[in-house]
């Protein structure tokens, strides 16, 4: 059933809550690799693409009292160009579109594409029936989409000709197999000696976009150091894609922490940007630091931002102000704070946490300041003294209580969502110098529950989309509720 | 030459361990045990920036050094003439060179053997240890892995056989997938229609070879160990998602033992993979039961502390401190804090481990450690293994930077230590466990900064 309500109306916003009947593996709702939308039905309304069913969106509503059943393609992925379904994998394509009378295939084939088996042999988990993966890319600009799908021998362009779709070039552009290093063996005792053969192993990152492809290829370098090929290549639609060969430059940064990884900081560019966390020396108690790292020129400059935290994955890195250039956020917390004597009453007895937000913009021309273009405080509740490690402490640790990745009110600028307290979610709108003091918007919230910041309508608003288990059924089920972004009437 | 001697306390009995300290050169140096003489005895080995030393055995480990060649990639220590004594054998881009290891004061110059294009050929910064000589028969070989063979020679150089390798070889296995790729979405590089697409590609290969050469050991069982926080975090899971450490050796008809933590007690489920099942298939797990402490469940190490054959449970407890701010403030700032180690032995006729304790170890570790867990434990530089040949797990852990401490099962594993080992600099880590003198007894490498300290297991 839908629960349908009116929930918050501040800000100039409301949340139209809404069950999902959907099973969304926690780790899932943090990739963001779920739920995709797109106009399927032609109403001009973006609807939600779930990977066993569609919920058309009616009424700024999702229906799920009628779902639309999708074809069993568990052993291909799918990709979408205007509505229609490209399933592209075990050596078929089809192409296949929603309309008042059913699915309609507009296109069913064979396809000589061996690594499409390959692909099929992606572990499909149970109920899934179709798996996304952009394949489509109208490398030729003719508003009719190319197949550009990886191969072990490169990327493989299938263009249309006509009706169906054929093999028209594979881009030989991936490096070569080679030892990543040569793995240390044991000369003694003497039963123990084997001739080895340590795996042979590549990888790299391929970019498609238009004509021009761009490789990556990582070489990892002594002392947990990694340096990155950079190769670019201009292909020829006029000749079977093929690479154009005085188009071609590479480049090799300069040895960087292993950590970095490409990431575009300005739009088109390949930047590096990473970071790993360490424990402060100087401190009498061990202070953990995470420090991010970027660099704009391929490593000849790479700046630093400490900030005392937890461990993180990465780094944060979003376009906090719209100027599609990706700034960094870098969280601080004060459990560390003053001496040892503050720390240990924080850890022992405290129940809340104060949590800094350091924004630091980047300009126009790649660089960072040294010290946040603007900060936030929020002041995070806890169940538990920290000593008692709970849940809720270790996803603070975890860094969850807390997303900046949305924009709620479509005005170009990052939002933060705090898990705040223990039975709230709070929304601090960004004014584009920073946030207000006081959350604009407050949702009552389960402590056990987990939240992401996702555009789950296609509006163009974030939404929020809570995920938790539910331990009142046996066995327990994973649930799932959307708190879909309105603007509300005046 | 030996720059250090640790210092050595024992608690009235024979040490369990004698204590050799040599100098490194450098922390990136890599040491490694081989044979250098014909005594099965392993030597010491220390290799860094294109030079080689030997402790041998057999002279009380005085040191010789050897400057391997240029461009040395890879190197193997083995007795390739039949002399009865080791050489070195050295990949030098494609060159195959012997290098006679002095160690009777002799000298000889290195000797290039032949050439040959190999996958070992180009130069990775340090030159690492690699198995390339192999028995044929009464022969000596050599291989060397290429593109797409396995390369046989002999000394000279000549193919003794050539087994095929490359993608179109018999038996080609493939661990995990070999050809993988996955899009960002949405790209982080290039425009916001752009694809964004990471390509893995890996080989592995099981290539046809005699079964003194093949590449993969059976080995011990592997098993799913867990971190802190996801043995914290199974709790709440069913218990098949539990880590779990496997009770035995045995690969058929064997029992794991699956645990998460529950606040300051350890939860431990036994499930039995039966002859009826299916392989891979497992029975639900027995009942539940609680010990109170965490677990110390460590890389390839199944303590036996009774010799029966079934892993024991290893659990790690601390007193929580009071709740006096003063008190907790003088603790952290103070050096150390209460550890307790139990042992719980495993009943095969119960089928668990028991209730009561074998044995109690009650020590004081840096306050830090508390904070920086490694394997989940704040012990650090754990090992678990027999160091006096009884068929008895032993147990050595630092108690602060510099001090190892020794407890042995045939003298009680509680109260003081058999022996202290005290050491001239902090500790980085175990470098090797191994039974030097095939004998039973597991010796130690521990690893500082600007040494190895061999921790000789006595007789």
């Amino acid at each position: 059933m839908i629960a349908a309500a009116l929930l918050a109306m501040f800000g100039g916003l409301t949340f139209v809550e809404q069950e999902l009947p959907v099973v969304v593996p926690p780790e899932s709702i943090a990739t963001g690799n779920f739920f995709h939308t797109a106009d399927v039905d032609g109403d001009g309304v973006p609807d939600l693409i779930l990977p066993d069913r569609i919920l058309l969106q009616r009424n700024g509503r999702f229906n799920i009292d009628s779902p639309i059943p999708v074809p069993d393609h568990s052993r291909s992925t799918y990709d979408l160009w205007k509505g229609e379904f490209y399933f592209f994998g075990s050596g078929h394509l089809e192409i296949m579109r929603w309309t008042d009378k059913g699915w309609e295939r507009r296109l069913e084939q064979d396809m000589e594409s061996p690594s499409a088996a390959s692909s099929a042999n992606r572990a499909t988990p149970a109920g899934r029936r179709i798996f996304f993966m952009p394949f489509l890319h109208d490398l030729n600009g003719d508003g009719v989409p190319e197949i550009a799908f990886p191969e072990e021998s490169g990327i493989t362009i299938f263009a249309r000709n006509g009706k169906t779709y054929r093999r028209v070039s594979t881009l030989k552009i991936f490096p070569g197999l080679h030892y990543g290093s040569i793995p240390r063996q044991r000369l003694w005792p003497p039963e123990a000696r084997r001739i080895a053969f340590p795996p042979r192993q590549m990888s790299c990152r391929c970019v498609v976009d238009g004509t021009r492809l761009t490789l990556i290829a990582p070489e990892e370098l002594p002392g947990k150091q990694v340096r990155y090929r950079v190769t670019r290549y201009e292909v020829d639609p006029q000749h079977q894609y093929a690479v154009i060969p005085d188009k071609t430059s590479q480049i090799i940064t300069e040895p960087m922490n292993r950590y970095m990884q490409p990431l575009a900081l300005r739009p088109g560019d390949v930047d590096f940007a990473g970071g790993d966390w360490e424990y402060a020396e100087t401190s009498v108690l061990p202070q953990p630091i995470f420090v991010t790292q970027v660099t704009t020129d391929n490593g000849a400059h790479v700046e630093s931002f400490r900030a005392p935290f937890f461990r993180s994955s990465r780094g944060s890195f979003v376009d906090m102000n719209g100027d599609d250039r990706l700034d960094i956020v870098a969280e601080a917390s004060d459990l560390f704070k003053g001496g040892v004597r503050e720390s240990i009453e924080r850890f022992t007895n405290g129940t809340s946490v104060q949590h800094e937000l350091r924004v630091y913009i980047q300009d126009d021309q790649g660089r960072f300041p040294p010290v946040p273009s603007w900060t936030a405080s929020f002041h995070i509740e806890m169940t538990h003294p920290p000593i008692q490690n709970d849940k809720r402490f270790r996803w603070y640790q975890s860094g969850v209580l807390l997303d900046a990745s949305g924009d709620f009110n479509k005005d170009g600028y990052r939002d933060v969502v705090a898990h705040d307290l223990p039975n709230r979610l709070a929304i601090y709108l960004n004014t584009g110098s920073g946030l207000s003091s006081r959350p604009d918007i407050t949702i009552p919230f389960d402590p056990d529950h987990r939240f992401d910041a996702l555009d789950l309508d296609g509006d163009g608003r974030s939404d929020i989309v809570v995920q938790w288990r539910d331990s009142s059924q046996s066995p327990p089920v994973e649930r799932c509720r959307a708190y879909l972004t309105r603007e509300a009437a005046p | 030459m030996i720059a250090v001697l640790a210092t050595l306390l024992c608690c009235g009995s024979a040490p369990v361990f004698d204590v050799h300290s040599f100098p490194l050169t450098s922390p990136d140096a890599i040491v490694f045990l081989a044979c250098v003489d014909a005594d099965s005895v392993a030597d010491l080995f220390a290799s860094d920036a294109g030079s080689l030393t030997v402790y041998p055995s057999a002279s009380a480990y005085k040191p010789v050094s050897i400057p391997l060649p240029p461009g040395t990639s890879a190197f193997d220590i083995a007795d390739v003439d039949g002399d009865g004594r080791g050489e070195v054998i050295a990949v030098c881009g494609d060159r195959i060179v012997m290098c006679p290891i002095p160690i009777n004061g002799k000298t000889a110059a290195p000797r290039t053997l032949f050439e040959l294009h190999s996958l070992l050929s180009e130069p990775r910064g340090n030159p690492v240890p690699v198995v390339l000589s192999v028995r044929r028969g009464a022969k000596t070989v050599l291989a060397l892995p290429c593109e797409t063979t396995l390369e046989v020679r002999t000394l000279e150089g000549a193919t003794v056989t050539s087994y095929p390798t490359g993608p179109d070889a018999p038996r080609r296995v493939s661990y995990g997938r070999p050809f993988e790729f996955w899009s960002h979405d949405p790209p982080e590089l290039g425009s916001r229609k752009a694809l964004d697409i990471e390509v893995s590609r890996v080989l592995d290969y099981e290539p046809d070879l005699p079964p003194d050469l093949i590449s993969f050991d059976a080995g011990p069982p592997s098993y799913r160990r867990g971190t802190p926080a996801q043995a914290r975090d199974a709790a709440d899971d069913d218990a098949m998602a539990w880590p779990w450490f496997p009770l035995t050796q045995a690969r058929e008809n064997a029992r794991r033992v699956y645990y998460a933590s529950s606040g300051a007690e350890t939860l431990i489920r036994i499930a039995q993979t039966g002859p009826t099942k299916t392989p891979g298939e497992i029975s639900p797990p027995g009942p539940e039961r609680r010990y109170p402490g965490s677990p110390v469940v460590l890389e390839n190490t199944e303590p036996d502390f009774n010799g029966d054959g079934n892993a024991d449970l290893v659990l790690w407890s601390a007193p929580l401190p009071g709740v006096s701010l003063d008190a907790l403030t003088q603790a952290a700032t103070g050096a150390d804090w209460p550890i307790r180690l139990t042992i719980h032995l495993f009943s095969p006729e119960k089928n668990s481990y028991g209730a009561r304790t074998l044995a109690r170890i009650e020590r004081r570790i840096p306050v830090r450690w508390f904070f920086d867990m490694q394997n989940g434990t704040p012990l650090r530089d754990c090992a678990l293994r027999d160091f006096d040949g009884d068929g008895k797990t032993d147990i050595a852990f630092c108690a602060d930077d510099k001090t190892v401490l020794v407890w042995s099962s045939r003298q009680g594993l509680q109260g003081e230590p058999m022996q202290t080992i005290s050491l001239p600099e902090p500790v980085i880590g175990i470098e090797f466990q191994e039974d030097v003198d095939s004998a039973g007894r597991t010796s130690l490498g521990v690893r500082s900064e600007h040494g190895i300290h061999f921790l000789h297991a006595r007789p």
